[in-house]
């Protein structure tokens, strides 16, 4: 049973270590707004007052819905038992933000010249989907 | 639906994976992990241990990613990701031993190859999958929201109602219909200078 249990848990952990590099997860959120603060991976856990282990957790939580951020948020920064729940909702808004700002600063203006010469009949059209 | 030998999530738990609740996401993701990793370890004890569970978690995380594609009533949660882990593993094993064949240099080996471009075919299949990965790395940090979901639907070459149900889910838009049909040409052209960036063609990158 030890032996089991030695190896859910080691799986468990793996599988944060992973999520945690994931688009989708809180850790690619969380690093998104370390990049634009220039923060350290330290003083991001210490301004949401989590440890080590918790923050592995955190980190490999799936982000709040868009619908429901700062339910999901609050409800996230409870299962994780973070000293300062705010300071998470703040940070998963800002990094919600930021995620719009890139996407507002995609090339939208080219491309939309360049559908309204596209030669394809169909928009469903791709060629891999021929 | 057969009976599994996998501790199964319950069913309120499936529900809100479904819907993406995020903490029934990570119930039912903590519940299965170190089950699919048994089975994956046991089952593909050929394949390098570290690689199999990384193949493992790729799943799990597609799977959460695109949790409104799951659905409880056709089949049971561990069925469905050990498929997922089939299709990944046959692509690694295929890629391992390609590998491998390149890496044995030994005399025998070399007397037993053809001559000439024995192994520039499996060179450039190699490269290719390596190229491909890298791709979906990038693009799935550059493509934002709806995008990224878009391009995931791509991979698993999603039918058309699949593109509408994405954007009735995201709610930004009156008519579904038409952003779906506006918005993959627009992700297909990012993707396409996403690889055109990376001195890739896009056509070889999203096949297969």
């Amino acid at each position: 049973v030890g032996h089991e249990e030695k190896t859910n848990n080691k799986a468990v952990t793996g599988w944060y270590r992973y999520a945690a590099r994931q688009p989708g997860f809180v850790g690619h959120a969380l690093r998104l707004i370390r990049k634009s603060n220039g923060q350290s991976d330290e003083e991001q856990r210490h301004e949401l007052g989590v440890d080590e282990q918790t923050f592995l957790h955190l980190q490999g939580m799936p982000l709040p819905r868009a619908h429901s951020l700062v339910a999901d948020a609050n409800r996230i920064a409870e299962e994780c038992g973070l000293a300062d729940s705010l300071a998470f909702v703040r940070t998963m808004i800002l990094a919600q933000n930021l995620e719009r700002h890139c996407s507002s600063e995609q090339p939208a203006a080219r491309e939309f010249y360049q559908a309204a010469f596209d030669d394809e009949g169909d928009l469903d059209q791709f060629p891999e989907e021929e | 639906m057969s009976d599994s030998t996998f501790q199964q999530p319950s069913p309120e738990d499936l529900a809100d994976f479904v819907d993406g609740d995020p903490l029934a996401i990570d119930r039912v993701i903590r519940l299965v992990a170190a089950q699919l990793c048994r089975w994956a370890w046991k089952e593909y004890d050929d394949l390098p241990r570290d690689d199999v569970e990384e193949l493992v978690y790729e799943a799990l995380a597609e799977t959460a990613r695109n949790h409104a594609r799951y659905d409880p009533s056709a089949s049971l949660f561990t069925t469905y990701v050990i498929n997922l882990i089939r299709w990944r593993i046959k692509r690694l094993g295929q890629s391992v031993q390609k590998i491998r064949k390149l890496e044995d240099t030994s005399l025998e080996a070399q007397e037993k190859l053809p001559r000439g471009v024995y192994n520039q075919t499996d060179a450039r299949e190699i490269e290719i999958h390596i190229a491909r990965e890298r791709f979906y790395g990038i693009a799935r940090e550059k493509l934002q929201g709806l995008d990224r979901e878009f391009f995931e639907l791509m991979l698993q070459g999603a039918e058309s109602d699949e593109y509408v149900r994405a954007v009735e889910r995201d709610g930004s838009f009156p008519e579904p219909d038409v952003e779906a049909k506006n918005r993959k040409p627009r992700v297909y052209r990012r993707l396409k200078d996403i690889a055109d960036e990376m001195g890739y063609e896009l056509k070889d990158l999203m096949k297969g």
